[in-house]
């Protein structure tokens, strides 16, 4: 009996351990495969090299140095020595995988997903001899090694390799991100993009340009539908045929018009995986339906008789949904109360009208922490060439004095991006509560000069829209 | 009797350590229940954020009237040429350009482009004898697609 008595305590620790209170769920456990061998193709009949030049208009490619950083490359001289005997790769071979690896890396979020668990290793092998003439890829090993046989050089169409080498980039992006390759999992996009797109096959849709219809070891449809897509957002252009093996024994079959015809797919891995980076379409686009509602909105805001701030908003402005715009009386201060028309509102309500739904909140930090968060939005968080590249109209700038929920922070909608390329320009902007309603901002040497005296904790940020 | 003694001694213990447990609990529900009721309502907190908004927006309205005042020209500026690129950079408070010549090119030709930016400069209204610059050589931007 005093032996149970002696329990009792201990008994109570535990049901007060099992009943505290839960706030958070950890997020699920990816189950991580390794040693998995994933077959790209068999650079058979191949068309002639398309180049792979630079492209001004993306954000830059890393430098050498920066993406040796990032890439470690090693030369093996058998297809299945351990990675300890394979020295490091001669600058040729370097040269190689900088050429088809760099690309992809101009998309920061990119670079990030893929690096931010420490540098890849990159192995490169003579043909397996299942495929003496063609080339093979692997990625997985832990999380930091892909390794391609047949050194890819045989391949004499540079997307080709490229696109066979980005996919296994793409399944070190999954093992080291599992949150967003469980998403891609669960969004299902063969229902969604249809058989123009994927193809069934043993375990489930496989994007049908892949040559395999049965997983290989430890890998899934899944896994390579995402690789595949990751490399096809890069390499597989509108109105390019994109194959690796049609006719060549494999279950390849070719897509044509991938960013149309894998529209929902394409869409997903352009924002969630290159950050909203669109390789064949750079400097296009733009919400202008967003624009067209900020200036509407911001065009009709007056101001309280005798006072400088344009936070009056008394006009009935909706949209053809019977979506319409707040209304508010103004304050001659800006401050609340009465309600003035506020620079986050004009945000709010712009994209409200041009038929994306937010709830963003009207506190510039709130809205830019949400604005991160929001599927398809992004927020860009330095000041620079690879963020400016990707600013379009209709995107916003957030700017904070202090980096507060409670510090000073304002938010403009951009009406348009003229940057040349030496990264000298204006970005013209819309705005609310203010002095103005229509600005610009000096852009030189790709760095934004808000109309106001630096102050040396400024923050400047970008949020980009939706892209369609 | 030793025993007991140290038998009583570790019900004592026990007694204590779940005596403990049993308090930090409270305390914590205590102050995990309260955290909740005193979070502010979704349209107390709408209020909050339009406070601290407005009080943002207003600052930064001063920092651009004020900015206004102080360079009325401002509007003008930058201006893309074809022969240079011109702005103002108010964090040091210098006018900058940006030449599209090589900076071997012959003085005279130079000379005759930076005349051509103090003039633009005179005209729309800038003091140019008390200004600061910083003039740099870059080549002529290549057209956007």
């Amino acid at each position: 009996m005093k032996k149970m008595f002696v329990l009792i305590p201990y008994l109570i620790l535990v049901l007060v351990f099992l009943t505290r209170p839960a706030f958070a769920q950890e997020a699920t456990k990816f189950p991580i495969k390794d040693s998995a061998i994933t077959v790209v193709g068999s650079g058979e009949g191949v068309p002639e090299d398309d180049g792979g030049d630079e492209n001004p208009s993306l954000p830059p490619k890393p430098t050498w140095d920066e993406f040796f950083k990032l890439f470690k490359v090693f030369n093996c001289s058998s297809r299945s020595s351990s990675f300890y005997l394979c020295p490091e790769a001669s600058q040729d071979r370097k040269k190689f995988v900088y050429d088809r690896l760099s690309d992809a890396l101009r998309s920061e979020r990119y670079k990030t997903l893929l690096t931010r668990k420490g540098p890849i290793r990159v192995y490169l092998r003579p043909p397996t001899t299942d495929n003496p003439n063609g080339f093979t890829g692997g990625a997985k090993y832990g999380g930091d090694i892909v390794q391609y046989w047949g050194y890819v050089e045989n391949v004499s169409d540079f997307k080709l390799a490229q696109w066979s080498m980005v996919h296994e980039t793409g399944h070190l992006i999954e093992l080291r991100n599992p949150v967003i390759f469980n998403v891609f999992k669960a969004i299902r996009f063969y229902r969604m993009d249809g058989a123009d797109c994927y193809e069934q096959g043993s375990d489930g849709y496989y994007i049908k340009t892949y040559n395999y219809r049965n997983p290989p070891s430890g890998s899934s449809a899944e896994s390579e539908s995402f690789g595949e897509a990751v490399g096809m957002n890069i390499a597989c252009g509108p109105n390019t045929t994109c194959n690796k093996n049609e006719g060549g024994g494999g279950a390849g079959k070719s897509i044509i018009n991938y960013p149309s015809k894998c529209s929902f797919t394409y869409k997903w891995i352009r924002d969630f995986v290159y950050g909203g980076v669109d390789f064949f379409n750079p400097g296009s686009g733009g919400n202008t339906e967003v624009v067209k509602w900020a200036q509407t909105i911001s065009s009709n805001l007056s101001r309280v008789s005798g006072c400088n701030l344009y936070n009056v908003q008394s006009q009935k402005i909706c949209n053809s949904n019977g979506l319409c715009a707040a209304k508010y009386p103004g304050s001659c201060d800006g401050f609340y109360p009465p309600m003035p028309y506020l620079c986050t509102q004009l945000v709010i309500d712009s994209y409200n009208l041009a038929g994306n739904s937010n709830t963003f909140s009207t506190n510039t930090y709130s809205m830019e922490r949400a604005w991160d968060n929001k599927s398809g939005y992004r927020v860009l968080k330095t000041n620079d060439e690879a963020s400016l590249r990707q600013l379009k109209s209709g995107d916003v700038i957030f700017m904070f004095i202090t980096y507060a929920v409670d510090g000073l922070k304002h938010v403009v909608v951009i009406k348009n991006v003229e940057i040349d390329s030496n990264g000298n320009g204006k970005i013209t902007i819309h705005q609310a509560n203010s002095y103005s309603t229509l600005n610009h901002y000096t852009v030189s040497r790709w760095k934004v000069f808000p109309n106001y005296r630096d102050d040396p904790n400024a923050k400047i940020m970008f949020g980009l829209g939706p892209r369609t | 009797m030793k025993d007991l003694k140290k038998k009583r001694k570790y019900i004592l213990i026990a007694i204590s350590v779940g005596t403990v447990a049993i308090i930090l609990w409270v305390v914590f529900l205590i102050w995990y229940l309260t955290g909740i009721t005193n979070r502010p309502t979704a349209s107390q907190q709408q209020e909050i954020d339009a406070v601290e908004q407005g009080k943002s927006d207003r600052y930064f309205a001063d920092l651009e009237k004020q900015f206004i005042i102080d360079h009325p020209w401002s509007d003008k500026l930058p201006l893309s040429a074809d022969k240079y690129f011109l702005f103002y950079n108010p964090t040091n408070d210098t006018f900058g350009a940006d030449l599209y010549l090589d900076p071997s090119s012959p003085a005279e030709e130079i000379n005759s482009v930076k005349q051509e930016i103090l003039g633009y400069l005179s005209a729309i209204g800038v003091n140019i004898s008390g200004a600061k610059f910083s003039w740099g050589f870059i080549k002529s931007p290549n057209p956007e697609p």
